[in-house]
């Protein structure tokens, strides 16, 4: 799930410790399991489900990094 | 005529079965390092709450855990000895090393898979590309 060009990069991150495990180790499982059950069902989906889904997410991300920067 | 042009397309066909198991041997390197480092990761975080089950219990405690800068192995030496003492924290960053390693070993691979085409330009390149992947590596552990 890395690419190569990021491979480098990250390599130094990790070796420099800026790579947190325990910050690491949820979003690289939650990535995985995304990519995967996202390319499993990208084909069954209508692209307008798609849309929904994807804006109601960013709906959600948006609100939340607005109610982080409210409450500081 | 027709022997002319049933030549080329054998020729062709040669290379293109070639490709494809380079292609299937990369896949199967990538898609085997990320299955190794989730399981890894999975596992220590695992043991981690197992040895530690006042995470669950205590969120300041949990907190610690997460917040940026806390201790963690970051050289190899400090992870051997925390594998050893079966460390939670060591399984997660062996994990994490094993998912930084895959797309550095799916070029090994293919330098292997360029020599075996004997495609010398590619093999050169890619030889290139490796060799300044582990430069950075290098270097930016040497800073």
């Amino acid at each position: 799930m890395i690419g190569v060009t990021a491979a480098a990069s990250a390599g130094l991150y990790f070796m420099r410790g800026d790579i947190d495990p325990f910050i690491t180790a949820p979003v690289a499982v939650g990535v995985t399991l995304g990519a995967v059950g996202g390319s499993y069902l990208l084909p069954k989906l209508q692209s307008s489900t798609i849309r929904i889904i994807f804006v109601v997410a960013l709906l959600w991300i948006s609100g939340q990094m607005l109610w982080k920067g409210f409450r500081g | 005529m027709s022997e002319q042009q049933a030549k080329p397309s054998r020729a062709a066909a040669e290379p293109d079965a070639t490709v494809r198991r380079v292609e299937l041997a990369i896949s199967n390197v990538l898609r085997g390092g990320v299955i190794v480092s989730l399981v890894l990761i999975v596992l220590g975080t695992c043991v981690t709450f197992a040895r530690h089950p006042s995470y669950f219990s205590q969120p300041a405690e949990l907190k610690q855990l997460i917040t940026p800068g806390s201790h963690f192995p970051h050289d190899l030496q400090s992870l051997a000895k925390n594998l050893f003492e079966s460390r939670g924290r060591g399984i997660v960053t062996l994990g994490l090393l094993v998912l930084i390693a895959t797309p550095i070993m799916r070029v090994a691979i293919s330098i292997l898979a360029f020599i075996y085409q004997r495609d010398r330009i590619y093999t050169i390149i890619t030889a290139t590309v490796f060799c300044l992947l582990l430069l950075s590596l290098v270097l930016g552990a040497a800073e």
